[in-house]
Parts: C-alpha cells; sequence; structure tokens
C-alpha cells in the first residue's frame, strides 16, 4: 500500500491578503467568497427541492447549519487518528449516524420541531457540502477552527437559501415567509408578509425549473457584484 | 497548520484496516444505544399524534369516548382500513376510520370522522409526502380546504360529485396541484363505501377485540 501520508500536502493558511485575521478570513470565505451554494455550487439538490418558500430554505439551512457543526467538530478532533487511504468512508460514517442520530433524537424530543424539519434532515446526508468541509478543512485544522468554519459555511449557505427561497416565494406567489409560524413558533407569526395582495401567482419559479433559473439570476449577480468590487 | 508528520504504526495496512472497523463498530454502537433510547418517546409522540387527529375527527367529546388500542380492521374494494369507536354508553356513535391514496409523491393517508348515519365530521391528512408549497394545502394546518368535506355523505354527494372540479366534481384542486386533491377527495370516498358495506361491524360495539396493552399488535403500523 502507498504510504500516502508522507507526501500529503501540507495545508496551510488561506492565500488571502496579508495583514487579515485567520478568523476573519474564515468568516469572510464561509459567507461569501466560497459560498457554498453560490460559489461551491454544492448541495444543490436540496436546495432547488425545498427552497420554494423562504420558510423552508431556512427550515434546511438550519438543519444544515447544526450537522456541518457538528461533524466538523468531530471530524476535526479525530484528525489525529484518521488516515488518508481510509479518510472518505470514515467522513461518511460519521455524518451519516451523526444525522440519524439528530433525527431520532430530534423525533423523540423535540417533536414540535421536528413536525417541521423532519422532512429536511434525510437531505443532509446526501449533502456534500458537509463532506466536502470535512475533507478541505475540518480534517486538516484545530477543533475551534473546524467549528468556526462549520458555523460560517453553514450561516452562509442558509442565507443563499433563504435569499433563494424568498425570490422563488415572491415572484411565485407574492408572499414572503409563508407559515414560519408554524415552524418556529407562534412568535414568528409576525414574520408571514403578504408583499403583493391579490397577486395572481407565477408557478414556474416554485417549481424545481424556476429554481435552477432563480439560481442561475442570483449567481450572475453575485458576480457580477464581486467583478464590480474587484474593478473598484 | 500542517497536519503532523504520522508516527510509522499509521502507516501500515493493518492501521487503516482496523480504523475503519473501529469507526464502524463506534457508529454502529451510537445508533443502537440512540435507537433504544429514542424509541419509546417516539413510538409515545407518533402515539399521541394519532390520538390528536381521531380527536379532531370524532365528535365533540374527544378522545374520552375512544380507546386507542381498540380497532377494528376492515378490507374493501382493495384497501385495509382500521376503525376507531366513539363509544357512549356502551353505545358507538361514530368511528375514525383510515383511508389511503396513492399521491403524486407516495401514498397520502387521511383519516376520516364518521357518524353512525353515515355523514363525515371531519377529515385530516396524517401522513404525505406531496410537494412542500404545493400539495401540502391538503393539511389543516395551512388551508382549510380539508374543511369542504365536513357533512358530506354518499347520501348527499352522488358518485359523479366525488371528484375535483377539473374532473366534473364537487371539491376544488390547488393551482399546480390536481393529482393531491383528487387523491384525496378518492381515498374519502373509499372510506365513505368501506363504511356503507360495513356498518354493522363498525358500529357494533363487541366488534373490537379488548387488548391490555394499549399498543397493541394491531396498531404497531399506525403510528
Amino acid at each position: 500500500m502507498a504510504e500516502t501520508d508522507a507526501d500529503q500536502v501540507p495545508v496551510t493558511d488561506f492565500p488571502g491578503e496579508g495583514g487579515e485575521s485567520r478568523w476573519r478570513r474564515i468568516a469572510r470565505e464561509g459567507l461569501w467568497d466560497n459560498n457554498v451554494a453560490f460559489t461551491q455550487m454544492l448541495a444543490l439538490c436540496p436546495l432547488l427541492a425545498v427552497t420554494s418558500t423562504a420558510t423552508n430554505g431556512l427550515g434546511l439551512g438550519l438543519a444544515t447549519l447544526f450537522v456541518m457543526v457538528a461533524s466538523a467538530a468531530l471530524i476535526s478532533a479525530l484528525r489525529g487518528l484518521i488516515t488518508d487511504p481510509v479518510r472518505i468512508p470514515v467522513f461518511i460514517l460519521l455524518i451519516a449516524t451523526l444525522v440519524t442520530l439528530v433525527d431520532m433524537f430530534m423525533e423523540a424530543y423535540l417533536n414540535r420541531l421536528y413536525q417541521a424539519l423532519g422532512l429536511f434532515i434525510p437531505l443532509i446526508v446526501t449533502n456534500c457540502a458537509i463532506l466536502g468541509r470535512a475533507e478541505v478543512f475540518a480534517s486538516r485544522h484545530p477543533p475551534a477552527e473546524a467549528v468556526f468554519d462549520g458555523l460560517m459555511m453553514g450561516l452562509g449557505f442558509t442565507a443563499a437559501l433563504v435569499v433563494l427561497g424568498g425570490v422563488r416565494e415572491l415572484l411565485g406567489s407574492g408572499t414572503l415567509f409563508q407559515q414560519a409560524g408554524l415552524m418556529l413558533g407562534d412568535t414568528f407569526a409576525f414574520l408571514e408578509v403578504t408583499v403583493l395582495p391579490g397577486y395572481p401567482g407565477f408557478l414556474l419559479t416554485i417549481l424545481p425549473p424556476g429554481g435552477f433559473i432563480a439560481l442561475g439570476g442570483l449567481m450572475a449577480g453575485k458576480r457580477l457584484l464581486d467583478r464590480r468590487r474587484e474593478a473598484a | 497548520m500542517s497536519t503532523p508528520e504520522r508516527p510509522s504504526y499509521q502507516r501500515r495496512t493493518a492501521y487503516h484496516v482496523t480504523l475503519l472497523a473501529a469507526v464502524a463498530l463506534l457508529c454502529s454502537t451510537a445508533l443502537v444505544i440512540g435507537d433504544q433510547q429514542t424509541r419509546e418517546p417516539i413510538e409515545a409522540a407518533r402515539q399521541r399524534q394519532l390520538s390528536e387527529h381521531i380527536a379532531e375527527v370524532t365528535p365533540a367529546s374527544g378522545t374520552a369516548g375512544i380507546a386507542p388500542g381498540r380497532t377494528v380492521q376492515i378490507q374493501h374494494d382493495g384497501r385495509s382500513h382500521t376503525a376507531w369507536q366513539h363509544l357512549e354508553g356502551g353505545r358507538v356513535t361514530g368511528v375514525a376510520l383510515t383511508t389511503s391514496e396513492q399521491g403524486y409523491g407516495g401514498e397520502i393517508r387521511v383519516i376520516v370522522g364518521i357518524d353512525r348515519q353515515g355523514e363525515i365530521l371531519a377529515a385530516r391528512v396524517l401522513e404525505h409526502q406531496e410537494t412542500p408549497g404545493l400539495g401540502d394545502q391538503i393539511e389543516a394546518e395551512r388551508s382549510d380546504w380539508i374543511d369542504a368535506f365536513e357533512g358530506r355523505s354518499l347520501a348527499n354527494t352522488p358518485p359523479d360529485d366525488w371528484a375535483v372540479e377539473k374532473d366534473g366534481g364537487e371539491f376544488d384542486q390547488f393551482t399546480g396541484a390536481t393529482i393531491t386533491p383528487r387523491a384525496v377527495v378518492e381515498a374519502i370516498h373509499a372510506a365513505l363505501l368501506a363504511f356503507e358495506t360495513h356498518r354493522a361491524r363498525l358500529l357494533d360495539p363487541q366488534a373490537a377485540p379488548r387488548h391490555a396493552d394499549p399498543t397493541g399488535p394491531e396498531e404497531a403500523d399506525h403510528g
């Protein structure tokens, strides 16, 4: 068996601008520069399936955020033991176990929340973004940084999902955060807004093809912004 | 920040194999423990939900007259239905009957409350996998569509009217989802037909076997 460990590429700091603190750089990468959905373009399958409303986007985003942070902590803590040739199956085992446990405990003890989010949890197992972060970051950095990276990547993903869901919901049915009260409890019912009363609805944006179109539009928008920022 | 140099034992094939096996073993153990820890609360939560749904579709006194473990099983026209009897003073005043039909994303399971005269008290969707935002309007929490079935019976709604408007029936469809409401209408109609055929048995207070255990075997798959 080849001794891949010996020639493993030492992963050092990000190739960011000098002087910026490591933590700030992790945050910027996760939230914007290397955003899971808009730049890495990972996890698009669950993303397009559920983001027909901003509330659904928020639900999937929060569930992903939680699993991302937990798996980052676990994998980073075990990184001294996990060797290269078997790392992928080990990551998959750990992530799948974690998601299954979250699913079971949530249904058992947080049943109300499970009614709203339960639909999204099995989608997370198939979320390549989590495996991607385990491979690229968590397995090569100490736990504190890995957890922070998971948090920032998760927040970036959640933000992308909420924006995409919001755009589709607004264009599709003229509302925003429909049924937020059902998911987050009645305290958050105030989020539900009918922006365009009497709007007849535009079905395409709610269906999956509309998801692709909206995602494409948002990605183009992000690139435009980035380019303008570079030029300045 | 670079990966520390690996100790020599970590470079052996045996180490990789052992590591993978150990992780697999640990994960399985965690899952077994998790499953044991959560099995009872999950079952209890599902039972509680089922009782809530039964209460929503039966007479005003709620679950008071219902014994969750006492069910009547009937087969009709290729479907199997489970019925909970609502008892008042030894007399069955109504039943909550489960029914199902294939929807767009999978089976839709519905529970229908029917009184002695065969009139619908209320209906609720127990389980479905319809598209969020489109087909999920069949849930009572999301729209009042399902209330359209209240007071319906085979007597006041002829067979041709048990369909969505698009198919010439009495019930609305939703924008972008016809298959889902069509399936619910079918399922509820089937429940009424089954009730009509098996009326005598469903309204017989002796029909349900008595079980000491409230979560008897015949209920296991109806959580």
